[in-house]
């Protein structure tokens, strides 16, 4: 199913949770909305779910304008961050509790005499077959007849699972589903998430905060920050084309580095003795000569050489972490390489492979790779680049 | 014991030393004597601030004897200060009814007054004797009431109609008094007030010429009972009754006008007077209603608590009570009431203010006072009279027949009678 | 046991002594002397001499079909009172529990009744009740609905509904607020979850929020119940138990044994049957309340 957001704001009195946010996913899409907390990926989530009211816009689900409608007549599933089983009920009655919905009458709901249709309903073959089905689908059919409470957190997210799929839903939908998992558990249901996407082929709405979620799960990446799409692309566009500074920054670990410089001529002097590099075409069209501009470079685009070769820009090593696989280098250019304990600052990081044995202090040669920079300006932190490459819902005029 | 214990002991101690400290405390003391006077008057509107006058004036007489007024409302007072006697406590003074007086008596709460007072001097009405039990008298009568038709003068010449003297007549003058839109009657009906209702009744009953009991034995189906709880039932159903106002709320109806009639004791007059001052001079008395011309007389006695712990000091207050000047306040609080000494009348405190005194007298004169006690049942009759007001209450609200409840009656009265 | 162990032993026991003896003083041995007296043919009028009699007060009061009468009401009270004030309790708990202006001050003011005294609350109800000057008869037939003086405390028919009312009116804040506190320990995904499942209000409630609350609905059903047993004042105060016994409940009938006819030999026999009827329903609870636990998976 496809899904179409046009305009969609939620507001809090003068407070707008979301604001002014278009977007548009294909079938057999992944569609992660990122960000970090405030930013309004969960109230976006939970419009399109249809648990709270959209304040301007439209939503439309498979061509069907639903921004009106009662969530269960949306079919859509949602599974919460806390899975939200009904704890009182068997993982069996759980699983079947849509379906039970589906058919009870009014009276079926009171307590007591309620339990007799309900149970009728739950052994009705048709719901039988296809609860034990799902259920199968997903390994839990040894665990029909038990309680929630005695699930571990890997199982009680399939539970959620099951239940969501046993209506046969168009959209899926998942809200921060990894966050109360230990590491180790994370990265074994990411796998399962990915291979549930594949099996069902139906298009999925995540919200996460984790970045590498994003980057590892998504088909289309949403990225919202304080309400506001910053930017809507694939993993890699994202990646390597940023459309912001906060989209460079929240993406990539460590965060990309940005250095401030300024135009000179056709090229551009990074600040305190940095290296000169060439400015392409694009920027030297939108900025006057002496400018002042933010240059982008990811932590494996500047490559590090120990002592003073001549390679490259002189530099100082002000930081040292080896991760095993490889090293980050903090580097400055400049004379302040010192750091103190309490100060504040911004470390520009290299990546270098293997095992490094530099030490802060330590003489290095620093070279960019200047075919993947990224420019941004300083004013509005929008990037320069070429806009038939960038896809953000937010345009805004460039300096 | 290590040092570590010390905490433990002293908290002990101290708790101890809590516990015993006043006693040691008002064993020191020699200051003033204080007894506690129970009466329900006090709660009781114009009676009330004359008897607290009274008591203050012995107080400032007497100053080393202070009395504390104990104030209980009529309907709990007999089940409060058994309750409190019964524990070897209660009020050092205290009055009771007749009907409950042979039951205090014989579970020892009263002390003989021969000892502590010098009775001959009292010159004491022949009423006292009611109060002597195996030679010893164990009270003093506080007042000799009966029950008389307290009525509303301006509202019956309103309807040209004279004192019913018969139970037909007072059914016209109801009937009359109804299409003026005034209730004809008032009687206790609540649930709450089942003493109160037992003089009610017993009203009617013996206006019928019933009696409750002969010789020890109940007779509560017999025939002139039925008759009597019969034309009661009659008159509530009838609607000449305001349903479900208690004798307060009747009282205060009777002053204000909305209430023609009521048969109850000779304070009422008195308490109509202070309630609603205009109504002074249209207070009327007459005897019941009835032909037997027999009506219910209630005696209250007053005597001093053989637990108390304060004899001497109760004995100098009831002779205060009972000298000439205490009869003559009391006489004049319960508002003509005969007291239980003989009194000089020729400077009659109440005077002017009393306009009903002379009906009142002719009413008296006229009638036969019956005491309320069922006879020889006197231990029993709080247990009776429950049984009595359930049974009223079977007619007057369940649609029972007069006939099967007093029968019904009949069987429980007997069952208590036999325990 | 080492000698150090022994020793704070001790101490434990020292310093739980005056709340063990306190607690036997003020409830063990009134509860003993109670059941001792129930066996015996005791006065009020002289509480201290007591024959030994046996069980014949029991047998003398199941023998009295008044007694039937009185247990038969005391269960009306009770069944009456607590579903009354459950079900007030809840609904109020769910207008509570959701943002409206001036929610506060409800929350504070729904306490009134709770924290009026017995006394209070049954001396203005009488008057409320009054069939020729109360208000409720005068707003009632103000409006139509009825004409002229209901008798609503001195109708057997009534009288028992009138006790229900003003009960009710005055427990159901405190079921109330613990059913609120309830309510809002009920994650509010779980309802969420639910809608999207296709359940609609009443359906979202039944299914989902009342098995959330179930535990604390039965421990204030056992609350409730054990003091609807207990409670006098209201009662006495505004029927004493009439007319013709209709709102006679177990306490109510030991309290006029013992204090208005003197037999407290009787009235301690009455209090023994309350006292087994309380240890009945707390039974009661405990099994139901294992019941219901395991068939939720919480046992």
């Amino acid at each position: 199913m496809t899904i179409t957001l046009t305009g969609v704001t939620k507001q809090f009195g003068a407070f707008k949770a979301v604001d002014n946010v278009s977007l548009s996913a294909g079938e057999r899409d992944f569609v992660v909305l990122l960000g970090p907390s405030g930013s309004g990926k969960s109230t976006l989530l939970r419009m399109i779910a249809g648990l709270e009211d959209v304040s301007s816009g439209t939503i439309e689900i498979g061509g069907r304008r639903v921004d009106q409608m009662e969530p269960v007549e949306r079919n859509i599933a949602f599974v919460f961050q806390t899975y939200a089983l009904y704890p009182h009920m068997t993982v069996r009655r759980n699983i079947a509790f849509p379906l039970i919905m589906q058919r009870a009458r009014g009276w079926h709901h009171l307590p007591f005499i309620g339990s007799i249709f309900k149970r009728r309903i739950e052994r009705m073959p048709e719901v039988r077959e296809r609860v034990e089905s799902v259920a199968r689908s997903i390994g839990l059919d040894e665990m029909l007849e038990r309680h929630p409470r005695t699930l571990s957190g890997g199982q009680r997210q399939r539970v959620a699972v099951g239940r969501a799929l046993v209506r046969n839903p168009t959209i899926f939908l998942m809200d921060e589903p990894l966050s109360n998992l230990d590491a180790q558990l994370r990265v074994e249901m990411r796998a399962q998430i990915t291979r549930l996407f594949g099996q069902l082929g139906k298009t999925f709405v995540y919200v996460t905060h984790d970045q590498v979620e994003a980057m590892t799960m998504a088909t289309l990446v949403v990225v919202l920050d304080h309400g506001q799409v910053q930017q809507i692309g694939t993993p890699r566009e994202i990646y390597e084309h940023p459309a912001n500074e906060f989209v460079a920054r929240f993406i990539g670990n460590p965060p990309m580095n940005i250095f401030v410089g300024r135009r000179r001529g056709d090229r551009i002097a990074i600040d305190d003795g940095g290296p000169v590099l060439a400015l392409p075409e694009h920027v030297r069209r939108q900025t006057a000569d002496g400018a002042v501009l933010h240059v982008g470079a990811r932590p494996e685009d500047v490559l590090v050489t120990p002592g003073s070769s001549g390679a490259g820009t002189a530099a100082t090593v002000s930081a040292i972490e080896r991760l095993g696989p490889e090293t980050l280098v903090g580097i400055v250019f400049g004379e302040n390489w010192q750091r103190r304990y309490g100060e504040t600052s911004v470390e520009d990081f290299a990546r270098l492979g293997g095992y490094s044995t530099l030490k802060p202090g330590d003489r290095i040669e620093v070279r960019f790779n200047e075919d993947r920079l990224s420019f941004f300006s300083p004013e509005t932190g929008q990037s320069y680049s070429a806009p038939a490459t960038i896809q953000s819902a937010t345009a805004e005029a460039l300096p | 014991m290590s040092f570590r214990k010390f905490p433990y002991a002293a908290a002990i101690g101290l708790g101890i030393a809590g516990l015993l400290g006043p006693e040691w405390a008002a064993a020191q003391s020699a200051s003033p004597v204080t007894i506690e006077f129970a009466a329900w008057q006090f709660t009781e509107k114009g009676r009330g601030e004359k008897l607290n006058a009274l008591v203050d004036k012995f107080m400032q007489g007497h100053p080393d004897i202070k009395i504390e007024k104990v104030a209980v409302p009529y309907p709990q007072f007999e089940q409060t200060i058994f309750t409190q006697a019964g524990q070897g406590a209660g009020p050092d003074v205290f009055v009771l009814g007749d009907d409950a007086f042979p039951k205090a008596v014989n579970a020892g709460f009263f002390e003989p007054l021969g000892e502590l007072m010098d009775l001959p001097s009292l010159n004491l009405t022949s009423v006292n004797e009611d109060a002597v039990i195996d030679g010893k008298q164990y009270g003093l009568v506080w007042g000799a009431n009966t029950y008389n038709l307290i009525y509303n003068k301006e509202l019956l010449s309103s309807i040209g109609a004279k004192v019913p003297a018969s139970y037909e007549e007072f059914l016209d003058v109801a009937k009359r008094l109804q299409e003026k839109g005034v209730f004809a009657f008032a009687f206790r009906t609540t649930s709450a007030e089942t003493a109160g209702m037992w003089y009610d009744v017993s009203n009617w009953v013996y206006g019928a010429g019933g009696r409750w009991a002969k010789d020890g034995q109940p007779e509560f189906d017999g025939p002139q009972v039925v008759e009597g709880v019969d034309r009661l039932a009659n008159i509530y159903k009838s609607g000449y009754v305001p349903k479900g106002a208690d004798a307060a709320t009747y009282r205060r109806m009777f002053w204000e006008g909305k209430v023609a009639m009521f048969i109850d004791n000779l304070s009422l007059p008195g308490i109509i007077a202070a309630g609603n001052p205009d109504m002074r001079d249209k207070i009327g008395v007459a005897r019941n209603p009835f032909q037997s011309g027999d009506h219910a007389s209630l005696t209250t006695f007053i005597g001093i608590n053989a637990n108390s712990k304060n004899k001497k000091a109760a004995a100098e207050f009831m002779s205060y009570l009972f000298s000439q000047e205490g009869q003559l306040a009391l006489y004049e609080l319960l508002g003509g009431v005969s007291v239980g000494t003989k009194l000089d009348l020729s400077n009659n405190p109440l005077g002017g203010n009393a306009p009903w005194l002379g009906e009142m007298e002719a009413a008296i004169e006229a009638q036969r006072a019956v005491s309320t006690v069922p006879e020889g049942l006197a231990q029993k009759a709080s247990e009776l009279r429950t049984v009595m007001s359930e049974a009223l209450e079977q007619v007057l609200f369940n649609g029972t027949s007069a006939q099967d409840a007093m029968k019904k009656a009949q069987e429980q009265a007997k069952a208590i009678a036999a325990e | 046991m080492q000698s150090n162990e022994r020793a704070i032993n001790r101490e434990a026991w020292f310093g739980i002594a005056p709340a063990v003896l306190l607690l036997a003083a003020v409830q063990g041995y009134p509860i003993l002397r109670g059941i001792y007296l129930s066996f015996t043919n005791t006065s009020l009028l002289s509480p201290n001499r007591s024959t030994f009699v046996g069980l014949r007060n029991f047998t003398a009061l199941f023998n009295l079909d008044s007694f039937q009468i009185t247990m038969v009401k005391t269960l009306v009270y009770a069944t009456g009172s607590v579903i009354g004030a459950v079900v007030l309790g809840l609904a109020a708990a769910l207008v509570m529990n959701g943002a409206f202006p001036g929610r506060r001050l409800v929350r504070a003011m729904i306490l009134v009744p709770w924290a009026t005294p017995q006394v209070a609350v049954a001396l203005v109800f009488v008057w409320i009740f009054n069939a020729d000057y109360g208000v409720l008869n005068y707003a009632l037939s103000s409006i139509g609905l009825i004409d002229g003086g209901v008798l609503w405390l001195n109708d057997p028919d009534l009288a028992m509904g009138s006790v229900l009312l003003v009960t009710i009116w005055k427990i159901f804040p405190f079921s109330a607020l613990v059913l609120l506190a309830a309510l809002q320990s009920v994650p509010a995904s779980l309802e969420e979850a639910a809608r999207i499942d296709g359940a609609r209000g009443f359906a979202v409630l039944t299914e989902i929020t009342l098995p959330g609350i179930r535990r604390t609905i039965l421990v204030l059903v056992l609350f409730l119940s054990i003091w609807s047993l207990r409670r006098f004042e209201l009662i006495w105060l505004l029927t004493q138990g009439g007319p013709v016994r209709a709102t006679n409940t177990l306490v109510v009938d030991l309290y006029r044994q013992g204090f208005v006819n003197a037999h407290l030999g009787r009235a301690a026999a009455i209090g023994v049957v309350g006292f087994l009827a309380s240890i009945l329903i707390t039974i009661v609870y405990y099994y139901v309340e294992q019941r219901s636990a395991r068939r939720a998976g919480e046992a």
